[in-house]
């Protein structure tokens, strides 16, 4: 019996804890919560001085221009989280 | 000290924290999993080792161990990454005011020529913090104070200072008039031990530079002229028979279980007659049952305490004994087994 606790005395485990992809969709998680809470800060900030943002980004109907600014960021958004599944060679 | 955590890093601590919390009844689950594939009391293996593989091998396909694994190893590897990003947020502000917080009565002795001991430079980064504890400018802030009050407080039920003032109540004399603490790092023991023990005169010691000048800002907040040392606990070189009370809080574990024998050696040493040690950890091995202690290696492997088995073995009273020291209990206070004990007197 090894008296100092080493990683080798779980190899299943410390193998999973190496998995990078996991450790991204965390690290990604927490980013994803920091801009919710400061989002969430923004628009109470803005309402204390008395303007509703929240309600005017609910009501929000994009016109045509803005409707196509906003579809070619989300196809390129959806273009990169496609490619982050490929592997690398095959990524456009 | 007052401050206030910016958007980023209150959000950020806030994350990590409930994250934690909420991944913490995956244990059951893992329980309840290791127990569906056989393994008991009767069945889990003596060797300690092969214990460790034994359940490794059997949660490999457990749902529940997959997610606590991750969860665990993101809060293992993050917690001092956030904690330095909020501080960072505040520097501008807080350096300052930190800065300000060395002067005052709380003296701290540094001795730079000092070699330091293997068992603190090498291995893994203390609990897996970032940098270890020297690892940052200000990092006896970063971990005495936002990662304890934030993250690790939250684990026992927001009283974490608590436990260190409830076990002083385990001692006689309740007049100490001179006090060495050994490990004293961020202050927090300290501060309990000089509102316990109004009058008394407080020396401390630790191996960390960074952890101490946070020790030194808490004393001179308190406006308490504490005396702090870079030092060894195991080697002082202070004159013999001047202290009533030697004492620690969750030093144990941090150190082999040979340097914890130099530590109450050292302590019988520094005591008057009639002086008391008492050091308090986490349980010893021998008062848990098999899986209690696979839970307690496996969290040490995994969470930056490569010495924790080493020492829950060591018996305390039997060292105690051996040191000297009469009187002696080693023992949980109430009726759990956190936190253990050992106190003794010197004849």
């Amino acid at each position: 019996m090894s008296m100092e606790l080493t990683l080798d005395l779980t190899p299943n485990d410390s193998k999973l804890r190496a998995d990078p992809v996991a450790q991204l969709a965390l690290t990604l998680a927490k980013e994803l919560w920091m801009l919710r809470d400061r989002q969430l800060v923004l628009e109470r900030v803005l309402s204390t001085n008395g303007i509703d943002v929240r309600a005017q980004v609910e009501r929000f109907q994009p016109d045509a221009a803005f409707a196509t600014q906003l579809e070619v960021e989300r196809q390129r958004f959806v273009r990169e989280v496609l490619a982050a599944l490929q592997p690398a060679g095959d990524r456009v | 000290m007052d401050y206030q955590l910016h958007q980023g890093g209150r959000a950020a601590t806030a994350f990590l924290s409930d994250l934690s919390f909420e991944a913490a009844p995956l244990r059951q689950r893992i329980d309840a999993d290791i127990a569906a594939r056989g393994l008991d009391e009767r069945s889990l293996a003596d060797d300690l080792d092969e214990r460790l593989r034994q359940v490794d091998a059997a949660l490999v396909d457990s749902a529940a161990s997959r997610a606590l694994v991750h969860v665990g190893e993101w809060c293992a590897v993050n917690h001092g990454r956030i904690a330095q990003a909020a501080f960072e947020e505040m520097r501008p502000e807080l350096a300052p005011r930190l800065r300000e917080l060395q002067q005052g009565p709380t003296t701290l002795q540094a001795y730079p020529d000092r070699p330091i001991p293997a068992y603190f430079k090498e291995g893994p980064w203390v609990h897996r913090t970032t940098g270890g504890w020297d690892g940052h400018d200000f990092q006896g802030f970063v971990h005495g104070e936002l990662v304890h009050r934030l993250y690790v407080n939250r684990g026992y039920g927001g009283n974490i200072y608590g436990v260190r003032r409830g076990i002083l109540k385990e001692l006689s004399n309740r007049s100490p008039q001179r006090i060495f603490e050994i490990g004293c790092s961020s202050g927090n023991f300290t501060l309990q031990l000089q509102q316990e023990f109004p009058q008394a005169e407080i020396w401390g010691c630790d191996i960390s530079l960074r952890m101490l000048e946070q020790a030194q800002r808490v004393g001179n907040e308190h406006g308490h002229a504490w005396r702090l040392f870079q030092l060894p606990a195991e080697d002082t070189g202070f004159e013999a028979g001047q202290f009533d009370l030697v004492t620690s809080f969750i030093v144990v574990h941090e150190v082999p279980a040979a340097i914890t024998v130099a530590h109450l050696n050292e302590a019988f040493r520094l005591l008057r007659p009639g002086g008391e040690v008492l050091f308090s950890d986490a349980p010893r091995y021998a008062a848990l049952d098999k899986a209690a202690v696979r839970w307690a290696d496996y969290l040490g492997v995994h969470g930056g305490e490569p010495f924790w088995r080493d020492a829950a073995l060591l018996d305390l009273g039997a060292a105690a004994r051996d040191a000297g020291f009469v009187e002696v209990r080693s023992q949980p206070q109430g009726e759990g087994v956190y936190p253990w004990y050992v106190y003794g007197r010197k004849p």
